[in-house]
C-alpha cells in the first residue's frame, strides 16, 4: 500500500512537472519568461523588445476560448432544438460524443507523439528513479489534461446548450459535467497504445521537424478542404436545413458513429445520456467510467514495454552519409554574399516547421482559400453555375472597355476602371497576408548576435531578407492574375498593370514588415512559433498596408468617379502612388536598418 | 594585434560590466583570458567581435576600428561563441560553404581547405548531416572549423575547448601554437587553468569587469609564491579581489548611513 502511494506522489510530482515544462497555456510575464529563458540558455536575460504584457494574454486568451465555446454552444443549440422538434432529441448525445471520440482520436495522435517523444524532457525522464508505468501516466496525464482543455472550448458548450435545446433533465448535466473527466480516457488511451506500438516498430516520427511539417501540411489541407466543401455546400443548402448545412441524424445514423463501438464504454456514455430515468442513466454511466478505466488500465499494461525501447532506439544515433569528393565540390560551388545570405534564410525559414506553416504555406495559401470562398461567394450571388465560357465572357466585356473614355460615357468603360480599382485593392489585401517580413528578424532569436559578426553590411542582411518576403508574398498573386490573365483573357494591359501593381505592393508589404520587426523584435523566445506568433508584427503590418491601399484606392475613385478622368489615368496614378511609396519605404528601411541593428544588444 | 583603448560597457546605464580597460594582444602571441563566471570575458570578447558597442573607448582589430571600420576589421578575426548552437538547421556543408561565400574564400581553395579542416576535427563524415544530428562537441567543432576557413590572422576563441575530445583539444592547442608562430594572433578564454598555463603566453585574469592581473605566468609567479600552481594563484588574486570589494561596498554603505553633518565633516 504503501509502495502504491509512493508511486502515485511520484507521478503526481512529474505530472506537474511535465505540465510545467510544456504548459497548455504559457501566462507567463515577460519578465519570468526571460528570466527562464536565461536560466536555460545561461545568457543575460538582456531587453530585446518589448513583449506582450501577462493579462493582455489572459484577455487574448479568455477571448479565443469565449468565441470558440459561443459557436459551439449556438451550433449545439440550434441542433439540439431541431433534434427534438423532429423527436430525435436522443441522437444528440450521440453525435457529440461520437464528435469526443473523433477529437480526442485525432488531436490525440498529435498530443500523444509531441507529449510521448518529442519533448525535451526525454532524456532527463530516462535516468531519473521513474518506473515506466509512471512515465507513461504522467505523459498520458498531460495529453488528456490538453484534452480536457479542448473539449472544454469545443463540446462542453455544444453538450450543455444542446441539452438546453433538447429540453433534457437536470441529470443528464450532471452526467455531462462528470462524463468531460473520462469522455477522452479510452480513445486517448487506445490511441497512445496505438502510436507506442508503431513508433517501437517503426518509427516513423523520430525526425521531429519533418513529422511536424508533415502533420501541420495534412492539417492544413483538412481544414483546407473543409472549408471548401462547407463553401460549396452552403451555397446548395436550402434555407430550412435544420443545421445550417449538415444533417446530423444522417450524420448519427450514419457509419461514423459505429466508431464508438471501438472504444468500450462509449456506447454506454450514449445511453446513459439519453436515458430520461435518473437510476438507468446513473447505472449505464457507472460501467461507462469502469470500463474507461480498466481500457486505460490495459493500454498501460501492454505499452509501458514498447514505449521505453522505442524511446531508446529513437534516440540512438542515425545513419550518417559521407559526400563523395564531387558532390563535396558542387555543394561548395561560390555564390555572391546576397544569394548565400537569401540561401541561408529561406533555407532555415523552411527547415524549421513553425517557420514553414507559418511564414510560407500560410502566406502562399491563404489567398487560395479567400479565391475560392470569394468565387464560390460570387457565382453563388449571381446564382449561376460556375463555367469557363462564363469567365471568358466577362473577360471579353472588360476588353471592350475604353481607357481613353470617361466612365459616364461608356457602360463598359466604367466596369473596366472599377476593375482596375479593385485589381489594385484586392493585390494590397493580399500583399498583406505577408509571414515573412515582419518576422525576418525576430525568426533569429537569440542568434540574431551572427548578424553582428559577418563582414558584410546590415543592409545586404536585410535585403536579402526582403528578397525573400517578396518572392513569397508575391508567387500565389502572379500564380492568380495568370490564373485571371488566362480564364478571362485579360488584355494584355490590364495583366502588366496587375504584375506591376502586385511587384510594388509585395515590396511595400515587405519594407513594412520588415522595418516593424526591427523596431520591436521578438529575440527572446522558448519555441519558433513565439516568434512568429506572439508579436503583433504580422497585425501591424497588415494595418499599415491596408492604411496604405485605403490611400491609393481613394486616390483612385475620387480620380474616376470625382474628376471622371479616363481608366488611362487610374492605371497611370496607381502605380505612380505605388512606386512613390515603394521608394520612400525602402529609403526610410535602408536608413534605419544599420542604426537598428547596432543598437540591438545580445 | 588587437588594441584596446579604455573600453567599457554597462548594462542599463547601471550595471558596470566592463571597467574602463586597456589592454593589448601582439601579433605572434597566444593571449588567454581568465576569470570566474560573470567576471566580464565573455563581454568583452562580444565588444571586441562587435556584437557589443561599448560606451567608451575603441578596439582595433588589425588595425581597423570595430565602429568606425567594422567591416574590414570583421574580415580580420574568425570568432568561435560559447554556445555552438548555431546555424542547426543547416548541413555542416552548407554551413561552411555560407561562410566561404560570405568570408569570400576563392574558389581554388575552398574544398580542400574543408576537406583538410574537416579531418582535423574529425567532421569528414556528418559534413552531409544538419548540426542539428551533431553532438554538443560536433558542433563546436563545426563552429571552429567555420571560424578558420577564412584564414583569419586574428583567432578569437570564446571557450574553445569545451565539449572537445582530447584529439580535437591537442589539435587544436597545436593549431593556436602554429598560428601564434606565423605571427598572428590568439585571444581566447577559458576557465581551464591547465590550458592557459601550457599555451598561453601571456595572460589576463580579469573579476568583476576589472584586469587585475596581466603578464605572463612566470610573472604571476614573481607577485605570489614561486611553486604555487595556477590555480591556487588565481583563487588568491581573485577572492583578494572580492574581499577588497566588500570592504569598499562597507565602507560605502557606512558613508551613506552617516548624518549629513558628518559626511560634509
Amino acid at each position: 500500500m504503501d509502495k502504491l502511494a509512493a508511486s502515485l506522489k511520484r507521478v503526481r510530482v512529474l505530472t506537474r512537472m511535465l505540465l510545467k515544462n510544456t504548459p497548455v497555456i504559457d501566462l507567463n510575464s515577460p519578465r519570468r519568461q526571460r528570466r527562464l529563458a536565461s536560466r536555460l540558455t545561461g545568457r543575460p536575460g538582456l531587453e530585446t523588445g518589448k513583449k506582450p504584457n501577462r493579462w493582455g494574454m489572459i484577455i487574448l486568451y479568455v477571448f479565443l476560448f469565449g468565441y470558440l465555446a459561443f459557436i459551439s454552444a449556438a451550433m449545439g443549440f440550434v441542433s439540439g432544438r431541431a433534434l427534438s422538434q423532429a423527436g430525435q432529441a436522443q441522437l444528440l448525445p450521440e453525435v457529440l460524443t461520437t464528435a469526443s471520440a473523433m477529437l480526442a482520436l485525432v488531436f490525440g495522435f498529435f498530443y500523444v507523439i509531441s507529449v510521448f517523444y518529442h519533448s525535451d524532457d526525454l532524456t532527463t525522464l530516462l535516468y531519473l528513479p521513474f518506473q515506466s508505468t509512471e512515465i507513461m501516466i504522467g505523459k498520458f496525464a498531460v495529453t488528456l489534461i490538453y484534452e480536457y482543455v479542448m473539449n472544454a472550448a469545443f463540446l462542453l458548450p455544444a453538450f450543455i446548450a444542446g441539452g438546453i435545446g433538447a429540453g433534457f433533465g437536470v441529470h443528464y448535466y450532471v452526467l455531462v459535467l462528470l462524463a468531460q473527466f473520462f469522455m477522452p480516457v479510452a480513445p486517448l488511451a487506445v490511441m497512445t497504445f496505438l502510436v507506442v506500438l508503431l513508433m517501437r516498430f517503426a518509427p516513423f516520427a523520430k525526425n521531429k521537424d519533418r513529422f511536424n511539417t508533415i502533420s501541420s501540411i495534412v492539417i492544413l489541407v483538412l481544414v483546407l478542404a473543409g472549408s471548401m466543401f462547407f463553401s460549396l455546400n452552403s451555397q446548395n443548402s436550402s434555407a430550412n436545413s435544420i443545421t445550417g448545412g449538415v444533417d446530423l441524424s444522417g450524420l448519427a445514423n450514419s457509419k461514423l458513429n459505429r466508431a464508438l463501438y471501438v472504444f468500450p464504454g462509449l456506447p454506454l456514455l450514449v445511453k446513459s445520456l439519453a436515458e430520461t430515468r435518473v437510476w438507468p442513466a446513473l447505472g449505464y454511466f457507472v460501467l461507462f467510467v469502469l470500463l474507461s478505466l480498466l481500457t486505460l488500465a490495459a493500454m498501460l499494461l501492454l505499452g509501458q514495454g514498447f514505449y521505453i525501447s522505442g524511446l531508446t532506439a529513437m534516440n540512438q544515433g542515425g545513419r550518417r552519409r559521407r559526400l563523395s569528393r564531387s558532390h563535396l565540390g558542387r555543394a561548395l560551388k561560390p555564390r555572391t554574399t546576397l544569394i548565400s545570405l537569401m540561401g541561408l534564410d529561406w533555407k532555415q525559414t523552411v527547415r524549421t516547421p513553425a517557420f514553414l506553416m507559418n511564414c510560407v504555406l500560410g502566406t502562399l495559401i491563404v489567398p487560395i482559400v479567400f479565391l475560392i470562398s470569394g468565387l464560390a461567394g460570387l457565382v453563388g450571388g449571381l446564382g449561376q453555375s460556375f463555367s469557363f465560357s462564363w469567365l471568358a465572357q466577362a473577360g471579353h466585356y472588360l476588353a471592350q472597355g475604353s481607357l481613353l473614355r470617361d466612365g459616364r460615357d461608356q457602360e463598359e468603360a466604367f466596369v473596366l476602371g472599377i476593375v482596375i480599382i479593385a485589381v489594385n485593392g484586392v493585390l494590397a489585401f493580399l500583399s498583406s497576408i505577408n509571414g515573412m517580413a515582419p518576422s525576418a528578424l525576430s525568426r533569429e532569436g537569440q542568434n540574431a548576435y551572427y548578424m553582428k559578426l559577418l563582414p558584410t553590411s546590415y543592409n545586404r542582411q536585410i535585403l536579402a531578407k526582403w528578397i525573400n518576403a517578396t518572392l513569397v508574398t508575391l508567387l500565389p498573386a502572379l500564380l492568380l492574375l495568370l490564373a485571371a490573365a488566362v480564364l478571362l483573357q485579360l488584355p494584355p494591359y490590364l495583366s502588366l498593370y496587375g504584375i506591376l501593381v502586385m511587384l510594388c505592393w509585395s515590396g511595400l508589404s515587405s519594407s513594412a514588415g520588415i522595418l516593424l520587426d526591427l523596431h520591436r523584435p521578438r529575440l527572446t523566445w522558448d519555441n519558433e512559433t513565439q516568434a512568429v506568433k506572439n508579436n503583433l508584427g504580422v497585425l501591424l503590418a497588415n494595418l499599415l498596408i491596408i492604411l496604405l491601399a485605403g490611400i491609393g484606392v481613394g486616390l483612385q475613385l475620387l480620380l474616376f468617379l470625382g474628376l471622371h478622368l479616363p481608366a488611362l489615368w487610374l492605371l497611370l496614378a496607381g502605380v505612380l502612388y505605388l512606386l512613390l511609396a515603394n521608394v520612400l519605404l525602402g529609403w526610410l528601411l535602408r536608413r534605419q536598418t544599420p542604426r537598428l541593428l547596432r543598437q540591438l544588444e545580445f | 594585434m588587437i588594441q584596446i583603448d579604455n573600453v567599457s560597457k554597462s548594462y542599463d546605464g547601471k550595471t558596470l560590466a566592463v571597467k574602463p580597460m586597456q589592454l593589448e594582444i601582439r601579433s605572434g602571441e597566444i593571449f588567454g583570458f581568465l576569470g570566474p563566471n560573470g567576471a566580464g570575458k565573455t563581454t568583452t570578447l562580444k565588444m571586441i567581435t562587435g556584437i557589443l558597442q561599448p560606451d567608451s573607448g575603441r578596439i582595433l582589430l588589425e588595425g581597423h576600428d570595430i565602429v568606425q571600420d567594422p567591416l574590414a576589421a570583421k574580415r580580420s578575426f574568425g570568432f568561435v561563441p560559447d554556445d555552438p548552437n548555431i546555424f542547426l538547421r543547416l548541413k555542416g556543408v552548407e554551413y561552411l560553404r555560407f561562410i566561404a561565400d560570405i568570408y569570400e574564400v576563392p574558389a581554388s581553395v575552398r574544398e580542400d581547405r574543408v576537406t583538410r579542416l574537416a579531418d582535423t576535427f574529425g567532421l569528414t563524415d556528418v559534413l552531409g548531416d544538419t548540426l542539428q544530428s551533431y553532438s554538443h562537441g560536433m558542433r563546436q567543432k563545426m563552429i571552429l572549423a567555420g571560424a578558420l576557413l577564412h584564414e583569419p590572422p586574428v583567432w578569437i576563441l570564446d571557450e574553445p575547448m569545451t565539449g572537445l575530445d582530447p584529439k580535437s583539444s591537442y589539435e587544436l592547442k597545436q593549431m593556436m601554437r602554429e598560428h601564434a608562430d606565423h605571427g598572428h594572433t590568439v585571444l581566447f578564454s577559458t576557465h581551464v587553468l591547465e590550458v592557459a598555463e601550457k599555451v598561453c603566453d601571456r595572460v589576463a585574469i580579469i573579476d568583476k569587469g576589472s584586469i587585475l592581473f596581466c603578464g605572463t605566468i612566470a610573472e604571476l609567479r614573481q607577485h605570489y609564491s614561486e611553486n604555487s600552481s595556477l590555480e591556487a594563484m588565481f583563487l588568491q588574486l581573485t577572492e583578494g579581489f572580492e574581499q577588497q570589494e566588500q570592504q569598499q561596498d562597507s565602507r560605502t554603505a557606512a558613508a551613506e548611513n552617516l548624518p549629513e553633518e558628518h559626511k560634509h565633516g
